[in-house]
């Protein structure tokens, strides 16, 4: 069935002259959000995980790498952040001092949400009311990639079906009580 | 070999191998070797798993095992079999922690058994008499700790001359777990009710919410809306060529917990033809047999690109598929059935496939209905040969849609106007989409397949007296439910004004006392009174309604459109939407106490014509200062309350002139009597010429207030920046009509010369200065031009001008209206070209006009000494 979406909303899919712009909320393990638009400019939206506006900050320094796959396949959802810094010196991304190891610490407990946004292409004006979460989702991998003047951290998103491939059961050795030995049941030596 | 299940290759990879496929359950050791508990869905025969087993210390002759049946809480055993022996034993018997010692047969006095349900005392299973095996507490003083499992005590009393040559073999007919029966509250989180039944999302959402064998997810994260659309699905399916009758899907299933989740989860979707996805959050659930149409088209204008189709190649394409299932007609051994199912569809699929044989063997473990069998069978073949796949890059509007929707793609080039599913979509970083999809056909599906399949086809031969007691048949499903209700939503408008009321009714085909979960979308709560955007209404026989009350908010919004979405509170089943158009009709209403009519005589004004509402050419209008009105609305006339009984109102237009004139403007503050004298200090109406050649706003203008002889004054000067009727009114300033050029020139009325050029002074009643007299013997208040002085600072000739006075009667409350010209030449007088009288209602005694004079900008001539404004 169609998704839930606002008549507003259904109204700026429609429209061409509507660009979109990511709004990437990072929660880090710590308690320490990060706003991050890939958009121009900066913006202040309340979206529906934030309590109340917060302002998203335009940087170079992200990029915003996502193929978000629903499919039949089991195997949908990965996503990937990858934030860059230019600078080996400077360890700090969009105004945000210290961000790596804010997020390398239990990154497991990273949240991710993306939200698109709108904004007008003929007058740069940008709707921030009829947002569009399209990924809500934890961390599962965290990676840093070095080179002489650029760091290149990866934040990676799995799909949640990656769980369901563990085997979950209990076995018969796993209840209580067990017992061992030889058995005489009557003339039959039960083992 | 290894086989692929029924689904073609854009479905899945996944791919058993014909030794996982196990037919009697899980193929147990019945020593004490490392084995999973099994899960068991719906009914089967199962080999518990052998826990333990011991002898009585005090009879070495006595043996209790201890059997795990299936991960609990499960319905019940039907029957007992040692050793492939039944031991006459039934259900009604094999009560929970009921001890039953077998009475008659060959084990008649050397075998008890008990049956433990493994509820949990938790209020999702069974509160009551959740303790552990009675007989074990008894014989062996020892409470065992199992939870949540099913399990079966066996004891073995051992005699010399006795049945028991070795371990015992146990089996039993196990009717499986306690799953989801029905969606009893939507939340979140979200509840249910649990009942022992073979509903195929039932067992997914076990496999989904179970913290033991399962993902362990959430309930909160689960969509009822399309869970309880499955469900619905799977209930009410009754097809007629089942018989007996029964659902058209039912899993009856021992899941392998050695296995992972997810090659099970896959497993029970591919059977089924169910979707699961994950979007945003939440797990959403789609049956490809039954997909939700979304209407949309998707054509040039949202495809980008090009489009790739694929037709079924030769790795793909089948002529015949045979399904391997459970049978229970012979002791839940495998069994098989091929389609097609006769020689001649056979050999017309294999003659258009170049004799090439095209074969598919698909084992199911899940499967135990004959029909359903072959069902499986016809609609891998169906599907294998016709099934067309599109691949194409969509606009952003494409996320409107969700994989297990069906869409129409309509291109000229190549010419597809085609019902397809999508099948994946992948969401690209400036948000257009991948789409994949499949040619949708029900024909595809068994929901459609008219024919039954003899049960003798292709079935093996029973050999009688070696495989044991023949079994009971399948328990009969859930009671066939009663046919599906249908509903109609309707309303009692299909648009309607603001303020007005309209009712949205639903009416079902069958009468109940069902609640409506309702949503309304596409307005505000502030829209309808501030009424919720979400409740309950509850059937009353066949009917069930909601009214709802549009509040006129005198907003400029633009017409709205009301979206009502009603579900069945218990089911989450959608009944349909209905959408009602609420116009925005309250834009820039009038105080709601007052008004202005105008008298029955038709206006005279320079080249006068009467006021006529049928004048096709009007050049002046009558109005409210809108600019997107060209006359005032009915609906601003207030007929009820204080103003009750007025009944001649504004008309439209009327004709003046068909030159190149500007506007005039009379403005009239009014005291409002039913509110304690409140003055009521806007706008009221304008008299003004749709003139568009030009677009001028006023320079600035000052503006005298008088009640009696006391006046005050109020003045503005036009700031490029900050237009003036911004400052003086927000609502006069929306309303200003940008049709108009204006040039408004104010008087002060105690003759201070104005800016403009022109000079109004007081006169006494029934008199004029210079020429004509404009007063009436009534007039209290009079003011006319001192046409000569205002001749003299450039006001031109031969130009109408408008002047207005109190009549301050109680009983006629008129205010006349009179225009003017100034003579041509050297004359210094005036000449009345015009009258009219605006009578106010009689439910104001007293009111305060401010006399506005206003001309056009072509009224004077330029450089001729004119200061400020120009």
């Amino acid at each position: 069935m169609a998704r839930s979406l606002s008549a507003a909303q259904i109204a700026l899919l429609a429209n061409s002259k509507y660009i979109v712009e990511d709004l990437i909320e990072v929660y880090a393990s710590d308690g320490t959000v990060y706003y991050w638009t890939t958009g121009q400019f900066e913006v202040s939206v309340d979206t529906s995980t934030t309590s109340t506006a917060q302002t998203f900050t335009p940087s170079n320094n992200i990029s915003f790498v996502a193929d978000i796959i629903e499919s039949y396949e089991l195997n949908n959802g990965n996503i990937s952040i990858q934030l860059t810094i230019l600078d080996n010196s400077s360890p700090s991304i969009a105004g945000s001092p210290g961000v790596i190891s804010k997020l390398a610490t239990n990154f497991l407990k990273t949240r991710i949400v993306v939200n698109k946004m709108f904004r007008d292409s003929t007058t740069f004006v940008a709707d921030s009311t009829n947002l569009i979460q399209v990924y809500d989702g934890n961390v599962s991998e965290f990676n840093i990639e070095t080179d002489e003047s650029v760091q290149t951290v990866t934040l990676q998103c799995q799909s949640v079906f990656n769980s369901f491939e563990k085997i979950r059961s209990r076995m018969n050795t796993d209840l209580q009580p067990q017992y061992g030995g030889t058995i005489y049941w009557g003339s039959i030596n039960v083992s | 070999m290894s086989v692929k299940p029924f689904f073609n290759d854009y479905l899945t990879d996944l791919s058993l191998s014909e030794d996982k496929a196990k037919f009697v359950g899980i193929e147990v050791n019945p020593s004490e070797s490392q084995t999973s508990i099994p899960v068991v869905y719906g009914f089967r025969r199962v080999e518990p798993v052998r826990l333990f087993a011991t002898v009585l210390p005090t009879n070495t002759n006595q043996l209790i095992c201890i059997y795990a049946l299936s991960e609990g809480y499960c319905r019940g055993i039907d029957k007992i079999y040692i050793d492939g022996n039944d031991i006459g034993v039934n259900s009604s018997q094999l009560q929970h922690r009921t001890i039953v010692d077998v009475g008659s047969g060959i084990y008649s006095g050397i075998l008890s058994v008990e049956f433990i349900d493994g509820r949990d005392g938790t209020s999702a299973t069974n509160t009551a008499n959740a303790g552990p095996s009675t007989m074990v507490s008894r014989d062996l003083s020892v409470n065992l700790p199992y939870t949540n499992l099913s399990y079966l005590v066996c004891k073995f009393t051992y005699s010399d001359n006795g049945p028991y040559k070795q371990l015992p073999k146990v089996s039993a007919d196990l009717f499986g777990r306690y799953i989801m029966n029905d969606i009893t509250s939507s939340g979140p989180p979200p509840t249910f009710s649990y009942s022992w039944n073979a509903n195929p999302v039932s067992v997914l959402l076990d496999m989904l919410t179970n913290t033991v064998y399962g993902a362990g997810i959430s309930p909160s994260k689960i969509d009822t809306t399309s869970l309880g659309y499955l469900r619905n699905f799977f209930i009410t399916n009754y097809p007629t060529r089942y018989q007996p009758q029964a659902p058209l899907f039912q899993t009856n299933w021992i899941m392998d917990t050695s296995e992972t989740l997810l090659n099970n989860i896959k497993l029970l979707l591919e059977t089924y033809q169910m979707v699961l996805t994950y979007i945003n959050g939440k797990y959403f659930f789609n049956l490809e047999q039954y997909p939700i149409g979304t209407g949309l088209i998707f054509n040039s204008d949202t495809i980008i690109g090009g489009i790739t189709v694929q037709y079924p190649n030769q790795s793909n394409k089948l002529n015949r598929c045979t399904v391997e299932y459970i049978d229970p007609a012979i002791n839940f051994q495998t069994n098989s059935i091929t389609w097609p199912d006769n020689a001649a569809t056979y050999a017309a699929y294999l003659s258009n496939d170049a004799d090439i044989p095209l074969e598919r063997r698909i084992t199911s473990n899940m499967i135990t209905r004959r029909t359903e069998a072959g069902d499986l069978a016809q609609m891998t073949v169906r599907r294998s040969r016709d099934q067309l796949y599109y691949t194409f890059r969509a606009t952003k509007e494409a996320y409107r849609v969700r994989v297990g929707d069906t869409i129409q793609i309509q291109l000229d080039y190549p010419a597809i106007n085609q019902e397809v599913i999508v099948t994946k979509m992948t969401m690209l970083n400036d948000f257009t989409f991948e789409m994949e999809c499949a040619y949708y056909s029900s024909g595809f599906y068994s929901l459609s397949f008219g024919s039954n399949y003899p049960t003798s086809q292709y079935l093996r031969p029973l050999v009688p007296g070696t495989i044991g007691v023949q079994p009971p048949p399948i328990p009969a499903p859930q009671p066939t439910p009663p046919a599906a209700p249908t509903f109609v939503i309707t309303s009692s408008n299909e648009q309607v004004n603001e303020g007005q009321t309209f009712t949205i009714t639903i009416t079902s085909s069958t009468s109940s006392s069902q609640v409506v979960d309702y949503q309304i979308s596409g307005v505000s709560s502030s829209d309808i009174n501030n009424a919720a955007l979400a409740g309950s209404i509850t059937f009353s026989g066949t009917t069930c309604s909601l009214t709802v009350v549009t509040t006129s908010d005198a907003t400029t919004e633009g017409n709205e459109t009301f979206l009502f979405t009603a579900r069945l509170n218990a089911t989450g089943q959608l009944i349909g939407t209905k959408t009602v158009t609420i116009i925005d009709s309250s834009i820039n209403p009038p105080p709601a106490n007052y008004w202005i009519t105008i008298a029955s005589t038709p206006v005279q004004l320079y080249q006068p014509a009467a006021i006529n509402t049928g004048n096709l050419n009007p050049d002046w209008y009558l109005g409210p200062l809108n600019s997107t009105k060209t006359a005032i609305d009915t609906a601003f006339i207030n007929t009820s309350g204080n103003c009750a009984g007025a009944a001649t109102y504004v008309t439209t237009r009327f004709n003046v002139d068909g030159g190149a004139w500007a506007s005039l403007e009379l403005r009239i503050d009014l005291i409002d009597r039913s509110t304690s004298g409140r003055t009521v200090n806007k706008e009221i109406f304008m008299v003004y010429k749709d003139v568009t050649t030009t677009s001028t706003i006023p320079y600035g203008y000052q503006r005298q207030k008088f009640n009696g002889s006391v006046a005050s004054t109020e003045s503005y000067t036009y700031d490029p920046n900050s237009p003036p009727y911004a400052s003086l009114d927000k609502r006069q300033s929306r309303q200003r009509s940008p049709l108009t050029t204006v040039k408004e020139i104010m008087t002060s009325i105690d003759g201070t010369r104005m800016s403009g050029g022109m000079k109004l002074q007081q006169i006494a009643p029934g008199e004029y200065t210079t020429a004509t007299n404009v007063g009436g013997a009534s007039t209290t208040l009079c003011w006319g031009i001192d046409a000569g002085w205002s001749k003299s600072q450039g006001l031109r000739a031969n130009i109408p001008y408008f002047m207005g006075w109190l009549v301050p009667s109680a009983t006629s409350r008129l205010i006349n209206v009179k225009f003017f010209q100034l003579n041509s030449g050297s004359s210094t007088s005036l000449t009345q070209i015009g009258n009219r009288t605006f009578s106010m209602s009689a439910q104001f005694s007293t009111f305060i006009p401010t006399v506005y004079l206003a001309t056009s900008r072509n009224a004077y001539s330029q450089g001729t000494g004119l200061t400020a404004p120009f």
